[in-house]
């Protein structure tokens, strides 16, 4: 799959969804017919400007950057 | 039976010692005891004398076949064995009609329901190959996963052998097949029900009992989930309740 492509999906989902994990944004991805693995999806969100993430004991948490 | 010199009370054996003593007054007596009773397990002789088992090892050792064999080959093939090398001198005769047998119903073969069972799945296989290959592919695909999910010993040389496909081929297209279908199995049977009700690709096209094998669990429990899920929804099936389903679940 075309990585341009695929990180606009990423960001699409993640505006939707606000606040989600790696898991989240895996699944919601595959109910849109984009089969990719939670691995993947955060190795691309942790390089992506303008996504922050907030890593807790047991999961991270992605979420888009707030406009000033 | 003796009696005490100094009162006159009976004697009696002594633990652990060879004398008589004194039941009243504890004397020791001078007599010893003469008559030595061989002690015999009767336990274990009865043990020793009922051991009928025959020893199949000495068969296979004259056969000349692999010992490693013995605990796979049936007692039903071994017996024949035996009475085979009774009632024949020629033994190349004898390991010709033994391998024979073993090829009919023992290592080589597998039992027929498996086959059933990788007919029954094949569907799975075609959706997660997109199509793409013959029947038996399908079939051989089917029973090297089902076989690997239920913890049942087969390789992929003797599969390939009963579906006449190329080892080589057999394997790059399970590889393929199974690349696809890891990116699922993360996913707990409520999950699985959940996407193929948003109609995702190639979920939408598998029956419940596939589901099952994918997510691993037993087809009755899957199914209880599916109608906790349909009564959880309702009559309204939104695509966005069941987002909000599939997310909150994670």
């Amino acid at each position: 799959m075309d990585t341009v492509y695929f990180r606009a999906m990423l960001y699409k989902s993640l505006m939707e969804l606000g606040k989600a994990t790696a898991e989240d944004i895996a699944a919601y991805l595959l109910a849109k017919g984009i089969e990719v693995t939670p691995q993947k999806v955060s190795q691309h969100l942790i390089k992506m400007p303008g996504v922050k993430y907030k890593r807790l004991s047991y999961k991270t948490i992605y979420f888009m950057k707030e406009k000033e | 039976m003796n009696y005490c010199e100094e009162c006159g009370g009976s004697l009696i054996k002594a633990n652990q010692s060879e004398y008589y003593v004194c039941a009243n007054c504890g004397l020791v007596s001078n007599i010893a005891i003469i008559e030595v009773i061989p002690k015999i397990d009767t336990n274990k002789a009865k043990r020793t004398n009922n051991y009928t088992y025959p020893s199949y090892s000495r068969v296979l050792e004259r056969l000349k076949i692999s010992k490693k064999y013995k605990r796979k080959i049936s007692d039903e093939i071994l017996i024949k064995a035996k009475i085979f090398l009774e009632n024949e001198e020629n033994i190349q005769e004898v390991r010709k009609k033994i391998y024979r047998e073993i090829r009919s119903k023992g290592l080589n073969s597998i039992d027929n329901s498996l086959i059933k069972i990788a007919k029954e799945y094949k569907n799975l296989a075609r959706i997660f190959l997109n199509g793409n290959g013959s029947e038996e592919i399908f079939e051989a695909i089917i029973l090297l996963y089902y076989s690997k999910k239920k913890n049942i010993k087969l390789s992929i040389r003797k599969i390939s052998k009963i579906f006449n496909i190329s080892k080589n081929n057999l394997f790059r297209r399970y590889k393929e097949f199974e690349k696809r279908i890891k990116i699922y199995e993360r996913f707990n049977i409520k999950k699985l029900i959940i996407l193929k009700l948003l109609g995702q690709n190639r979920l939408k096209f598998l029956t419940l009992k596939e589901l099952a094998l994918i997510a691993n669990v037993r087809y009755d429990s899957a199914r209880a989930t599916q109608m906790r899920i349909k009564k959880k929804l309702g009559n309204i099936v939104d695509n966005q309740a069941l987002l909000g389903l599939l997310i909150s679940s994670q």
